[in-house]
Parts: C-alpha cells; sequence; structure tokens
C-alpha cells in the first residue's frame, strides 16, 4: 500500500469523523428529525438570526407594495435593529426599510417581547415577536 | 423546500450547457465523464457570468435564455483557441486497479458531504452573509433584468459592497429568474451540492496527474473534501460565495497539476476556471496571480511561458476588467478601491493580527482542517515532486495577501479576523492535499 493513498485516506477519515461529531444531533432530535422552519435554526449566530429570518418570512404576506417598515427589537438593541434591518432588506425586497430610531414607518416588525406601549395596531403576533400598523 | 427552491437547485445544472462545447471537446477525452461534467459546469458558469456582466455592461437586459444562450455561443466560439499550438494532450490515467482504499476514500468522502448536508439541512451552516448581501442583491437583479446599479449606489446599502466581483450574484439572479424568485434555503445547499459535485468529479480529474493511481487519486480528493466539509460547518459557508470560489480553485489547481496543462486546451481551461475565482470573491485575485505566476516557472523545461500566460491570465483579466468596466461606467466603484488604501500598513497590529489569527483557527474545529492536511504533506514533504511548487507557493501568496489585508486597517481587526479567517483560509487544506498527491510513490498501490 501506498503511503500517498494511505495517509491522506486516515487523513480525511478523522476530518470526517469530527465533522460528523459536531452535527447538532441534540437540535436536530428536538426538532423531531423535521426540516427546520429558517435556514438559521441551528445557527451560532444565535437564537436572534433565526426568529427574525422567521417573522419577517411570515410578515412578508402582511405588508403591501412599498410600504415603509421599520424592524426593531424588544428590549432595545442598537446592535441587533442593524442586523435585523439587513434582514428586513433582503427578506421584504417589496418593503422600503426604514431606520428604527430615525424614522415613523407605516408599519413596525418587532423581534422579541411584546412592545409597551403597543406602537399602533397589531397585525400577527407570534413567540418570535409581533407585526404593527402605525397609528398615522 | 419548496417548488421554487428545486427549480432554482436544479437550474445551476444548466450552468454546465455553456461548458459542454469546450469539455467535449475530445482534447478532453481522457478525463473521466464525472469530471469533464464538473469542468463543464465550473467552466459554464463562469462563462455564463462574464455574459451576465457584459450585458450589463453594454446596457442588454437579462432573461435565462438570452444569458444562456450567448454564453453557450461563447463556448463555440472559444473552442477553436482549444486546439491553437496542436497536438493531442499528453495524458493517460495511470493504470491500477480501483482497490480498497480508492473505495474506502469514497465512502470517507460521501460520509462527509452527507455530514455537510445535515448540517446544512438543519440549520446549522447557513452564513448569515447570504442574506445581508449575496442574496438581496441576486434578488434585485433578477428584478431588474441587471445589475442594478441605482439600488447599488443607495448611501443605506453601502454594507453590500457594490464593488464585490459579479459571479455569485450574477448565477443567483440567474436562477432567481428561473425560479421566479430567490431561494435562501436552495442558495445554503448549494454547499453540500458542490462539495458532492467536487467529491464525485475530482477523482477523475486528479487520476490525470502523472503518476496518480486511482488509490491515491481518490485519497487526496477525500482528504480535500472533508476538510472543506468540516471547514464549512464550522464557519458557516452555505449560502455565501466560498464554496463556488473554492470549486474554482479546486478544480484550476487541479487541471494545472495535471499534463493537461501542458497543451493550449488545459491552459485555457484553466484561465476560464481561474476567470470564475477571480470574479467569485475579491481573495481569488491574488490566488490567480500566485498560480499563474508560479505556473510557468514550475512547468518552465516544458512550455513556452508567453503563450501560456496569455491563456492563463486573459480570462480573468478579462472577465475581471468587464466588471471594473462596469464600475467605472455607472460610477459606482473603481477598482478595488471600496477595499480601502492599499499599502498603509500597521505593522503595530501584526501581534495581535498573528493572535486574532491562531484564534479564529483554533475555534474552527479546533484547527484540524488545517492541521491533518498540513501533517499529511509533512508525511511525504521528502518526496514531493517539482509540482508541489504550484500549490504550496499558491497557498503561501494567499495566506500573505491575508495577512497583509489584516495589516491593512487602521483599527484593531480582531474581530473582522474572528469571523472572516476560517472562510478566507479555507482553500489551504485543499492546496496541502493537492500538494501531497504530487509526492513520489515508493511503492505501487495496492
Amino acid at each position: 500500500m501506498s503511503h500517498r493513498a494511505s495517509i491522506p485516506l486516515v487523513g480525511s477519515a478523522i476530518l470526517a469523523a469530527c465533522a460528523v461529531a459536531s452535527l447538532p444531533f441534540t437540535r436536530i432530535a428536538s426538532n423531531g428529525w423535521r426540516l427546520p422552519r429558517t435556514p438559521f435554526d441551528a445557527s451560532a449566530s444565535g437564537n436572534d438570526v433565526a426568529s427574525g429570518y422567521f417573522l419577517l418570512r411570515r410578515a412578508e404576506a402582511l405588508l403591501p407594495r412599498g410600504a415603509s417598515v421599520s424592524i426593531r427589537t424588544e428590549p432595545p438593541d442598537p446592535t441587533r435593529n442593524a442586523y435585523l434591518q439587513r434582514f428586513g432588506v433582503a427578506l421584504l425586497p417589496d418593503a422600503r426599510i426604514v431606520p428604527a430610531e430615525t424614522a415613523a414607518p407605516e408599519f413596525v416588525v418587532v423581534v422579541g417581547a411584546r412592545p409597551d406601549p403597543a406602537p399602533g395596531e397589531l397585525l400577527l403576533e407570534l413567540p418570535e415577536g409581533s407585526v404593527w400598523r402605525r397609528r398615522p | 423546500m419548496r417548488t421554487a427552491g428545486l427549480v432554482w437547485l436544479a437550474s445551476t445544472l444548466l450552468l454546465a450547457l455553456p461548458g459542454a462545447p469546450l469539455l467535449a471537446h475530445r482534447a478532453f477525452g481522457r478525463i473521466p465523464a464525472a469530471g469533464r461534467a464538473l469542468l463543464a459546469g465550473a467552466a459554464g458558469a463562469a462563462l455564463t457570468s462574464f455574459t451576465m456582466t457584459a450585458f450589463a455592461l453594454c446596457g442588454v437586459p437579462w432573461s435565462v435564455p438570452g444569458v444562456l444562450g450567448t454564453a453557450i455561443l461563447l463556448g463555440f466560439l472559444l473552442r477553436p483557441a482549444l486546439r491553437a499550438g496542436g497536438g493531442d494532450l499528453p495524458v493517460s490515467l495511470t493504470p491500477g486497479p480501483r482497490n480498497r482504499i480508492a473505495a474506502a476514500a469514497g465512502f470517507v468522502a460521501a460520509i462527509a458531504v452527507v455530514a455537510a448536508l445535515l448540517a446544512t439541512a438543519a440549520g446549522a451552516a447557513s452564513s448569515p452573509d447570504l442574506v445581508f448581501f449575496w442574496g438581496p442583491k441576486a434578488q434585485r437583479f433578477a428584478l431588474a433584468r441587471t445589475v442594478d446599479a441605482v439600488y447599488l449606489a443607495d448611501p443605506a446599502l453601502r454594507y453590500m459592497h457594490a464593488y464585490y466581483p459579479p459571479l455569485v450574484t450574477n448565477l443567483y439572479a440567474l436562477a432567481s429568474m428561473a425560479a421566479g424568485r430567490m431561494a435562501w434555503t436552495a442558495a445554503t445547499l448549494l454547499f453540500p451540492a458542490l462539495l458532492a459535485a467536487l467529491g464525485i468529479g475530482l477523482p477523475g480529474i486528479l487520476r490525470t496527474l502523472a503518476g496518480a493511481r486511482p488509490a491515491a487519486a481518490a485519497s487526496a480528493s477525500a482528504l480535500a473534501i472533508a476538510a472543506l466539509a468540516y471547514v464549512g460547518m464550522e464557519a458557516d459557508v452555505g449560502g455565501n460565495a466560498e464554496m463556488p470560489l473554492l470549486v474554482f480553485e479546486t478544480l484550476a489547481i487541479a487541471v494545472l497539476l495535471s499534463p493537461l496543462s501542458l497543451a493550449p486546451a488545459g491552459q485555457l481551461l484553466s484561465g476560464i476556471l481561474l476567470a470564475g475565482a477571480v470574479t467569485a470573491k475579491v481573495e481569488g485575485l491574488p490566488f490567480a496571480l500566485t498560480a499563474i505566476a508560479v505556473f510557468p516557472w514550475a512547468r518552465r523545461r516544458e512550455i513556452r511561458p508567453a503563450s501560456v500566460l496569455l491563456r492563463l491570465a486573459g480570462p480573468p483579466a478579462v472577465s475581471l476588467l468587464a466588471w471594473f468596466a462596469f464600475g467605472e461606467k455607472t460610477h459606482l466603484f473603481r477598482g478595488y478601491s471600496g477595499e480601502g488604501p492599499l499599502l498603509a500598513l500597521h505593522p503595530e497590529h501584526l501581534g495581535a493580527v498573528a493572535r486574532a489569527m491562531a484564534s479564529a483557527l483554533a475555534a474552527t474545529g479546533h484547527a484540524l482542517p488545517w492541521l491533518v492536511p498540513f501533517a499529511c504533506l509533512l508525511a511525504v514533504a521528502g518526496r514531493l515532486g517539482r509540482d508541489a511548487a504550484l500549490p504550496l507557493v499558491t497557498a503561501a501568496g494567499l495566506a500573505a495577501f491575508l495577512l497583509f489585508t489584516y495589516l491593512d486597517r487602521p483599527g484593531d481587526p480582531s474581530q473582522w479576523i474572528a469571523w472572516s479567517a476560517p472562510r478566507v483560509f479555507s482553500p489551504l487544506p485543499m492546496l496541502f492535499a493537492l500538494a501531497a498527491l504530487t509526492a513520489r510513490d515508493r511503492v505501487s498501490d495496492g
């Protein structure tokens, strides 16, 4: 047997075993081996990413074309807000995403707890967050 | 995943069509069918992206038949260049039985691909960059039927990096046009899908290397696949540009290591693959420049460097210049000036950069995706062939460029390194695996 063949084979077996061992088996099993709701359900980036993704996909159907929308977290966090705004640009392509801090949007998507006071009329509430139409 | 997602993924198979006129040429007849199909897909992807950039530059709106038809025509137009210089390719497959080692290597590679598939399907390997910029740009371009300069010029979208090379957004836009929408989950699944394509096609291409018996070629391929799978899972590359870049880089180096590269056909094919690399990600450029510089030196006894340079450097140069011309025409960007001032080095950050790089790689599977292939390389270091210079100098060139880039920013780059280093250093394990394959055998396979 050639070293040129056997050594890389051993190396590849070690790496493949490590790859299998790194799989999120607990997460997959707790989901009942079903496909996840979002591509980020078991992400190392944190639960925010999956929650934000899921809520924004659900919000898409509720928002009229061209509506101005801001996306924020509850409790407020400027860094997370900034990331979720970017998710909004991607996942709500027909909406006009405006910064939560500076604009007065027609709709507000809140990732996290229900905001108090309520920013307007509640359109959708899920464990991941809520969607609101602002009062004029 | 819904129908749109399946159509989105399946439409990427059409990219093999523009590459087919090239790979169907008898010059590549000795490459096993799976390897030729993989090369056709990669070459076709590069030609298709170039066509889309050229359309955008000339103001021609994209359509799936228009883009693919033009790219296929381009493939046919390039066919005569395969024969320039004449002669059959000096390629023969090294004889040897497909023994238990080759079978085991195929099995290990399959396990690595399945692990990557499970991780991606579970939502554990998706890249946030897909949602931050690759995906939204592609989605917008698909709606606009071109590279939408007005969209990219929006100051609120500066984080989308307008100057980033266009291949991934072009091809995602084409798939979105075919499917009728951007399919986010399907895009993440390109990671295991491209890994599987490499796993199936690469061993056959590596068998064209001089003296590479089936077992050695299959093992080297498995090592590269397993390393790329593990890095990709740990560094979350699903849906971003890493995997397409790695496919182009892997295939370009594999072809350049093969006797295929001694004839014009192989050189032009390598050039097209390098064109794919330079238009996939910024760091594809230093990779290609190093490979293009090293190849004529490594093969100086067998080739005429001037004509080789034209075939190797021509396609990447034309592809990138078309993109830069688009940036100039639309006043969006000038070359890679968006990367910041060049040569504004901050050597005082060297210690912090080195620590951050070591820490980032250590946090990615305990650095095993780099250490294991490097150990495999060291094990055969005394018997490496002259050809090993190509992957090893390319690895050194890429590493030097990345170090330079990290030192070329005014602030502390530790945070940036933490999330980028595992991804941008991911070609190194593949290069170590291919370099090890150039080692001379002490005893025959068997």
